[in-house]
């Protein structure tokens, strides 16, 4: 039996918003109306709202899982499969966890070199982003969660702005609604997935919440939070740009700032992109958190000298990315993978949990 | 002890073992605007003004102009760049000018590098120059230090209420999308002025027909809600009135099938009288004014839209605002219905004052 952390570790249940926001919110979201409106056309929104609904269910049956368990999903997986394949898809979760974070990471310094510095090397960046990753995550998870606090209220006002390109919007884009078919909608829904994903992070830190069964509250308000979020960048990037032209822009949401004007301030999408590093940040550590978490679980190393190794793959990983193409082809792929993890591997396991539980109690 | 000087070591290599190019605002120059002329069929010439600050309090700027003649816009920048003194940069440029003769030829390969590029803005104003876009630009005005600024303050003030906003990013969706095609304000250098002249109305890319400008006074009202514009009628006797428009909102509806829509729009208008010598505005009178109004404005927002209609260009997105209305719309059976689409016009005129006077 692993042991609990210990209360003064513990951050309380309302945290819960900000870790499922932070986590979810990411890169993707300034490339998000791009990918379903390539499939879903003006009718884009309703892939979210479907999606957003699909992710509400897998939630509560994330906190079915983790409220039967003891303790995090290593000793759920241990408890449920056995050692060897309950460690073997433990050590699965958390490749894949690694995965999204270097994605985040690779997407963040490509963004870079393509609107800011040319010339950047990927390595640098890296490095750079890994040291502030170790500063946070050697603090622990209390430190973690403090800093996906903090982006929350970093972020808060990127929303505002979003006003800006409202003034040029035109209604009619979003018209007719339904004037694709349920299969084009819910192929835009399939590629939403990965723009949800990041909750998985609960799997580890549920035990480091005080009373972990009443955040459930809170994490449903955070996913619900990411679908707001969602539907007003995809409906006013629909709004304001034309159908073609969205789908040829890399990156809409950063587009769309352009038009942010203000007295003192001419371009406001290089501000932005500054402070975007306080959206990648607090889901990276949090990833890297989870996985350095997990192998503490798995393997009993010291988070300290995981973190180090894991932040050298990580950076290495990024590096070998050398182009736009390689970049998508990773995305594409966690796309998928992300899509299996939520909606097979995740039911999969809470209908084994519970029939083996009424199997239990029969016997 | 150990993690301090390891941090420590690790910042300062950070910070000073990795050079990037800067652009320090000092030592760069920045085009304002940037004006295109047709030479032939492949190529065209540019002509940038970047106004140059010698250094110094109180100093005026400098007007500055670099010409070059090549395929694109960047190969053009790169001629450009071999006369100017500073490294250029395009990230505050505010006017964009094609000549006429350049419109008439397609724009295609103006527009890509302003859809590219992440240093141009999205809000650059466009024009299209009725004669020549370099002399525009190179011309020294009484009225401004320099001519980039009388350009982009045109452009921005006086532009903003006679034309809907013409910036790059209107201009880009107009031209990308379905539904719609792009317009432009033309101007021309007019003795020692820059003058509006009307609206370049454009088909794809390429420049298709102009329209006068008073009649694109009623085009910005179809086309957009406005709060500004003064408009002349001609009353009884040949008595003039200008009445200004203190705010006016458009509705678009769409009846009919698909195979046979039919488009009205609603035009709703609150005016002022502002001028109106020799004639008493009063109960009955006000009426008439109201009803000449109406009528005036009527007939020539359907002159225009004939024009539209024979020149097959949408610049009143009538396109867009029917495939709105039906499911699985046929962007292609649009084109040839278009020219033949039924369109009314329905001018709901009020006017509320008169001003200080009856």
């Amino acid at each position: 039996m692993l042991p609990l952390p210990p209360e003064k570790r513990q951050v309380s249940p309302f945290f819960v918003f900000y870790l499922i926001t932070s986590a979810q919110i990411g890169m993707g979201i300034l490339s998000l109306p791009r990918y379903i409106v390539k499939s879903a056309g003006q009718d884009a929104w309703i892939a979210i709202i479907i999606t957003a609904l699909s992710i509400h269910v897998i939630l509560w049956m994330v906190y079915q899982i983790l409220n039967k368990g003891t303790n995090d999903i290593t000793v759920t997986h241990k408890e449920l499969f056995g050692k060897w394949l309950g460690g073997l898809l433990s050590l699965a979760l958390i490749v894949y966890l690694l995965l999204v974070a270097a994605s985040t990471l690779r997407g963040y310094i490509e963004m870079i070199q393509v609107w800011i510095f040319p010339q950047l090397d990927t390595w640098y960046m890296a490095l750079i982003l890994s040291a502030l990753v170790y500063v946070y995550v050697i603090g622990g998870f209390r430190v973690v969660v403090g800093i996906c606090c903090l982006s929350f209220i970093f972020n808060f006002p990127l929303i505002v702005t979003l006003w800006f390109p409202l003034q040029d919007a035109q209604f009619s884009h979003l018209f007719p609604v339904f004037d694709h078919s349920a299969a084009e909608i819910l192929s835009a829904s399939k590629k939403m997935t990965l723009y949800f994903s990041g909750f998985e992070t609960i799997f580890f830190f549920y035990p480091f919440i005080k009373n972990a069964r009443s955040s459930q509250k809170w994490a449903q308000y955070g996913a619900a939070f990411t679908t707001f979020i969602y539907l007003a960048v995809t409906i006013i990037s629909i709004m304001y740009f034309n159908k073609n032209q969205l789908i040829q822009t890399i990156w809409p949401t950063i587009t769309l700032w352009k038009v942010v004007d203000f007295p003192f301030l001419e371009r406001f999408e290089y501000l932005n992109l500054a402070i975007w590093l306080f959206n990648i940040l607090p889901s990276t550590c949090l990833f890297i958190w989870a996985a350095t978490r997990g192998i503490k679980q798995l393997f009993t190393v010291k988070q300290k000298h995981s973190l180090i190794v894991l932040l050298v793959i990580i950076s290495v990983a990024a590096v070998l990315l050398k182009d736009r193409e390689q970049i998508q082809q990773l995305n594409t792929m966690l796309s998928s993978v992300s899509f299996y993890v939520m909606y097979a591997y995740i039911p999969f396991v809470f209908f084994y949990q519970l029939i083996k539980s009424k199997v239990r109690k029969t016997l | 002890m150990k993690a301090f000087l390891f941090w420590s070591v690790f910042t300062l290599a950070l910070l000073f073992g990795y050079s990037i190019e800067t652009k320090i605002l000092e030592d760069i120059q920045h085009i304002s605007a940037i004006g295109y002329d047709y030479v032939d069929e492949h190529r065209m010439k540019g002509t940038a003004a970047a106004p140059f600050y010698p250094p110094g309090v109180d100093v005026q700027p400098l007007n500055a102009f670099f010409t070059g003649v090549g395929h694109n816009v960047l190969s053009i920048l790169e001629k450009q760049q071999i006369q100017a003194q500073r490294k250029l940069a395009t990230g505050r440029l505010q006017a964009f000018l094609i000549s006429k003769e350049l419109a008439k030829n397609g724009v295609d390969k103006l527009t890509d590098p302003l859809a590219r590029s992440t240093a141009v803005g999205r809000d650059v104003h466009m024009a299209v120059v009725d004669g020549s876009a370099e002399e525009l630009l190179t011309f020294t005005y009484p009225n401004a230090p320099t001519s980039a600024q009388y350009l982009s303050d045109f452009m921005e003030k006086t532009l903003k209420d006679i034309v809907p906003h013409p910036t790059t990013h209107a201009f880009l969706s107009q031209y990308d999308g379905f539904g719609q095609d792009p317009f432009l304000p033309i101007l021309e250098k007019k003795e020692d002025h820059i003058r509006y002249k009307g609206l370049a109305l454009f088909k794809d890319d390429q420049y298709a027909g102009a329209l006068s400008n008073k009649d694109s006074y009623v085009f910005k009202l179809l086309y957009e809600k406005s709060k500004t514009g003064t408009y002349e009628i001609r009353f009884k006797n040949k008595k003039y009135i200008s009445i200004e428009n203190i705010r006016s909102k458009t509705e678009y509806k769409v009846s009919g099938s698909q195979d046979n829509p039919r488009v009205a729009i609603h035009v709703s208008m609150m005016g002022e009288v502002r001028d109106a010598s020799s004639v008493v505005l009063k109960g009955d009178t006000l009426k008439e004014v109201e009803k000449e109004w109406s009528k005036e404005m009527t007939k020539r927002a359907e002159k225009i839209m004939k024009k539209f209609q024979e020149l097959h260009v949408d610049p009143l997105g009538i396109g867009e605002k029917v495939r709105s209305h039906f499911r699985h719309f046929d962007k292609e059976a649009w084109k040839d219905h278009y020219p033949n689409v039924p369109v009314e016009f329905h001018m709901n005129v009020r006017i509320r004052n008169t001003g200080i006077t009856e």
